[in-house]
Order: C-alpha cells, then structure tokens, then sequence
C-alpha cells in the first residue's frame, strides 16, 4: 500500500510538473508562439487560432490519459514489485517521449505553417545579439557560488570530534548522510556556477530592461541555490547532533533530516514562480521589443546550429533547461551518452529488483563457510563464527526495521533491526515456515525456504558441520 | 547598446564587431568613458572565440576609438576635439573617406538612384549619430 501511494504521488507530480512546464505553453509572448517566432496577427488568424485549439485539446487528451494508466500501472504494486518496476518503467518512457513528439511535432507543424506562408523572418536568421550593458554586469549578478563551499565545509565540521569519526568510520551505512550531503551542495555549487556563466538574454533594445531582467534571475537563482545548500548542510548536522549512545538516529530525527532536506524543493519552485511572475511584469514595460528569429535551428525540435560554436544552449521550451547543439559532434556525443545512461539505469534497475523477486534463497555449505544466496545479495558466515541454530516455528515477534534490503509480501531480504532481536539479517519467504534461526557474533540470521523439509535439511547440514568443527 | 552580429555573413566577425561598436559611438549609444565587456565576457556571449574579440578591440584601440587598460579592461575613448582633425591620422581617414564614398556614389548611379534620394539618405545616417 505504502509503495502504490508514493508511486501515485510520484506518478501525479511528474505529470504535473511536465503539463505545467510543456503542456500550457499556449500563450503568444515575447514575439512567439509555442516557440515559433511570428507576427502578432498571424498568431490571432483563424488558421493558428484553429490549430491551437487542436493543440490544446490534443495535450490535454494525452495528459489525462496518462493519469488513468500511471494510477491504474500502480496496481501492480500489490502483485510483484519487479513486474511492476518494469510496466511503470515502459509507461515513463511512453510518457516523456509522447509528451516531446506532441509539443515538437506541433511547434514543427507550426514552423511549416510560417515558411508556406512567408511570415516574418521564414528565411531563417542567423544574427546574434549581445547586449554591452549586461555583458560588462554579468560579474555582479547573484551570489558567489564560493557560498557553497562553505557549507560542505560546515558539512564536514563535524568530524572534528572524535566520536563522530570512530561512528563514521565503524558505522556500516554512517557514511551516507556525510557523503549525500557534500555531493549535494557540491552539485548546488556547480549549478550556481553554470547559472552565473550563463550569457544574457536580450529581451528589449532597452539596454536598462536587459540588465534589470538579467540580474533578477541570476540574483533568485543564486539565492534560491545557496539557501538550499545551507539547509542540507544544517540537516545533516541535525542529524549528527541527535546520534544516541549506540551510534543511531531516531525516527523523529529522522523526520526533521527529511523536513529539512524538502524545503530546498520548495526554494526552487517558489523561486521559479516568483521570477516567473516578475519577469511577465517587467516585460509589460518592454516597449521596444528585440526578437531573434532562429526558428531554422530549431525547427526539428532540438537545436541545431552550425554557426554557433556553443555546446549548451537554453532551452526555448523550458528555460530552466539547457539542450545540446546537435550540430556539433559533441553534443551528438553527450545526447547519445545521457540517453544510453538513462536506459541503462532504468535497465540495472529493473533488472536488480527483478533478482530480488525471483531469484530463489538459497542455503549452501561450501568448506567451513555457510552460504545464503538470494537475488538480493549473498552472505557467507564461517562455521567458526556460529555460535548456534534452531529451527523456529515463526519469526520471532519484534517490530522489525529494514535497514538495507527488500521487504513486501512475498519476502523479507537483507539487514534488520529489531527493538529486542537488535541486529539482524534475514533471508525469508513471507508466511513460510518453519524458520531457521543461525545465531552469530553479528547477530541473528533468519533463512527460510518455501519447502519445510529443504528448511529442516539445511538445519541439519549445519549441525553436522558444526559438530565437526568443534 | 546591442550588437547584432551575422555569424554566417561574408563580413568577418571581428570586422562586425568593431563596426558595431563604431556605430554604437557614433549613435551616442555608447558614451566617452563607458566600459566595454571584457574580452572573456563577449566572447562567451556571442559563443566566439576569444581571439575573435581581442582582434576587434586591438583594431578599435589602433583607431582611437577605445582604451584598454588591463584593471578597467576596455572603455570607449574621448572624442578628439574638431583642432587635430587636420592632423596626419584624420587627413588619411578623409583619403579612406573619399575613396568609399567615390564607390558608393558609383553604385548608386548605377542603379538608378537620384543624387538628391543619395544626399538624403547620407543625411538620415549622420543624423542618427548622437555625436
């Protein structure tokens, strides 16, 4: 149950996110429509006017269609995780590619449209414009993105007592939070980077717009950016703040650690749609607009320039994102690279939850070790470190917290902890008995498997080598 | 101001450029004094190379028309008074002057244009010169 409503969310958020940012771009601004450069009364004639309502009824067809299938997809959560992982996988990619044909096949529709009839600039453009004003105030837009430093350096603070570093480095997953939390603000770091190199927009042969437009995307960008760094750095050390005696963090710390770690979403967004807002404003001053027309270059969808030497370009259809020049090989390179990382990712991903649900749990004894196989991981104990086995008629009753591994209906694989067990690792089937319990310095390690008597043999076989040991 | 450059044109980028900026100081849209972008920033706006820039502005420095200096980087110089105009450097510009002129009366003629509609048209360009 829980999975189906964190996919459902998921599932909702994604599609919210894509409409709000590539299904509503319907409005005529800043000299174009649906990315197309045209003269105001060809964007109100009849033909564009019919054909955006096409459009319109079209986007809003698919996007509601995929808001049945993405919740009915999530069924399959009760059934097996894996056959789910791999539908929900096939819908994604249905969904971001149906969703790029549908808005880059009507901008090219559109852009046809222009060429038959001659409007402005159909010839195609090739002119680059700077403004001088922008360019020399480039260097004092926005924050110093050395901001970011400071708190990977907060980040690391911590490790100045002692305690701190004997838990990092004992700890089998302490690691984490330390490692994510420098990763990120690093990331944050280079983003801020990226954003304050990016060159200026001219909206307007109004030098002063230019600069006043300029200078509040990179001033909300960069603040939003550090802001978020500084709250991942204070959750992590929070976190560090609330370890108990025994190394651990509570479940209430650990709800603060997530608290903390949103509210840099809600920076982004909030800051999105406050430069949103601005910028429309200011823009309603503009009383010399500036348009470029390089409709050519983008006309398949992707950009493709061979006079422009740059590698990254700004997106038109989302302007938080950045495309690759495909006429430069390079950015024939990185596209293929990126698209090929992606599905490889999907591919491992599915492929390890996959394992997880159908590879058998398997016990063998191979010399003096005892080895658990599963489509989890494998865990081998020497018989030395044994101290002891039984056979259970149940998993004993405790509050079990996954630590590190699967847990649904079928099965339970990997490291828990229980309030009384403590420690342990199973490697069960759910509902299946009876259990065998091998106690061992780490603490327990729970196998079963479906066939009660293949659970008794393997109880057995222990024994026995056991006996021998000793 | 704002530059417009033809990245595909048959006039060299750098050869744009210093054009540009001409006019920009002509216009009076950039002003005796103001800061140009530094070699590093236009070159990463327009999306050229560096060497493309620093040719533009090593030409607009060996007319006069600005000043480098390595802390403020390039700023648009004064403009000289009317007296050094009879000095050696503006009695070649008058010759250069001459000459182009002579070219564009010449097409001019050939296509048909009056010489009244030709003095307007020279008269409109000066005039949108602020300086």
């Amino acid at each position: 149950m829980f999975m189906f409503c964190v996919f459902a969310v998921t599932d909702l958020v994604i599609i919210g996110i894509f409409y709000a940012v590539y299904g509503t771009r319907r409005k005529y601004s800043e000299g174009t429509l649906l990315g197309v450069h045209l003269p105001q009364s060809a964007a109100e004639s009849e033909e564009v006017t019919a054909f955006m309502a096409r459009y319109c009824r079209n986007t809003k067809i698919f996007y509601s269609v995929n808001v049945v299938i993405s919740t009915a997809i999530c069924g399959f959560c009760f059934w097996y995780f894996s056959v789910f992982m791999i539908v929900w996988s096939v819908w994604l990619l249905e969904f971001c590619i149906g969703a790029m044909v549908l808005l880059y096949g009507t901008h090219r529709k559109l852009y046809d449209m222009k060429v038959e009839k001659g409007w402005i600039g159909s010839s195609g453009s090739r002119i680059m414009a700077v403004d001088t004003k922008a360019a020399v105030q480039s260097g004092r837009m926005g924050l110093s993105a050395l901001w970011h430093l400071l708190f990977c350096a907060l980040i690391l603070m911590p490790c100045i007592d002692a305690d701190i570093r004997h838990y990092l480095v004992m700890s089998d997953d302490g690691w984490i939070f330390p490692v994510t939390g420098i990763l990120v603000s690093f990331t944050f770091g280079i983003l801020h980077t990226v954003i304050l190199r990016m060159r200026n927009k001219v909206y307007s042969e109004d030098s002063d717009l230019n600069v006043e437009i300029n200078r509040m995307q990179k001033n909300v960008w960069s603040w939003a950016l550090v802001g978020s760094s500084l709250f991942n750095a204070a959750a992590y050390l929070v976190v560090v703040s609330g370890l108990d005696a025994d190394g651990e963090i509570g479940a209430g710390m650990l709800g603060v650690y997530c608290i903390m770690e949103t509210i840099p979403g809600f920076f982004m967004i909030g800051g999105f749609f406050y430069m949103r807002s601005r910028k429309e404003k200011l823009l309603r001053k503009n009383d010399r607009p500036l348009y470029i027309d390089d409709d050519v270059y983008w006309k398949n969808g992707w950009y493709s320039n061979p006079n422009d030497r740059r590698l990254m370009v700004q997106d038109w259809a989302c302007s938080w994102n950045y495309t690759t020049n495909m006429a430069r090989p390079a950015g024939k390179i990185f596209m293929f690279l990126a698209l090929l990382f992606v599905a490889a990712c999907l591919v491992w991903g599915c492929v390890q939850i996959w394992k997880i649900d159908f590879v058998p749990i398997e016990l063998n004894i191979s010399g003096k070790q005892v080895v658990i196989t599963s489509g989890y991981s494998d865990y081998g104990i020497a018989c030395d470190d044994i101290t002891g086995v039984e056979l259970l008629d149940s998993l004993p009753d405790d509050d079990y917290r996954k630590i590190n591994g699967g847990e649904d209906q079928h099965k339970m694989l990997g490291r828990f902890k229980g309030e009384n067990t403590g420690k342990c690792r199973m490697y069960l089937y759910t509902g299946y008995t009876p259990v065998l319990e091998i106690m061992t310095g780490d603490g327990p390690v729970y196998v079963n498997s479906k066939d009660p008597q293949e659970t008794e043999e393997w109880m057995r076989e222990i024994s026995v080598n056991i006996a021998e040991s000793s | 101001m704002i530059l417009k450059i033809d990245m595909a044109g048959s006039i060299p980028i750098y050869v744009q450029l210093r054009n540009e900026i001409v006019k920009g100081i002509g216009r009076g849209e950039l002003a005796a004094g103001e800061n140009l972008p530094t070699v590093r920033q236009l070159a990463s706006e327009l999306g050229v190379n560096t060497m493309t820039v620093s040719k533009a502005y090593q030409l607009l420095k060996t007319e006069g028309f600005i000043e480098t200096d390595r802390r403020k980087g390039a700023v648009v110089s004064s403009i000289p008074d009317r007296g050094t105009a009879g000095d050696a450097a503006a009695e070649r510009y008058m010759d250069r002057l001459g000459d182009e002129l002579e070219l564009l009366s010449a097409e001019a003629k050939l296509r048909g244009l009056k010489r009244e509609d030709f003095l307007k048209l020279c008269e409109d360009a000066f005039a949108e010169m602020g300086v």
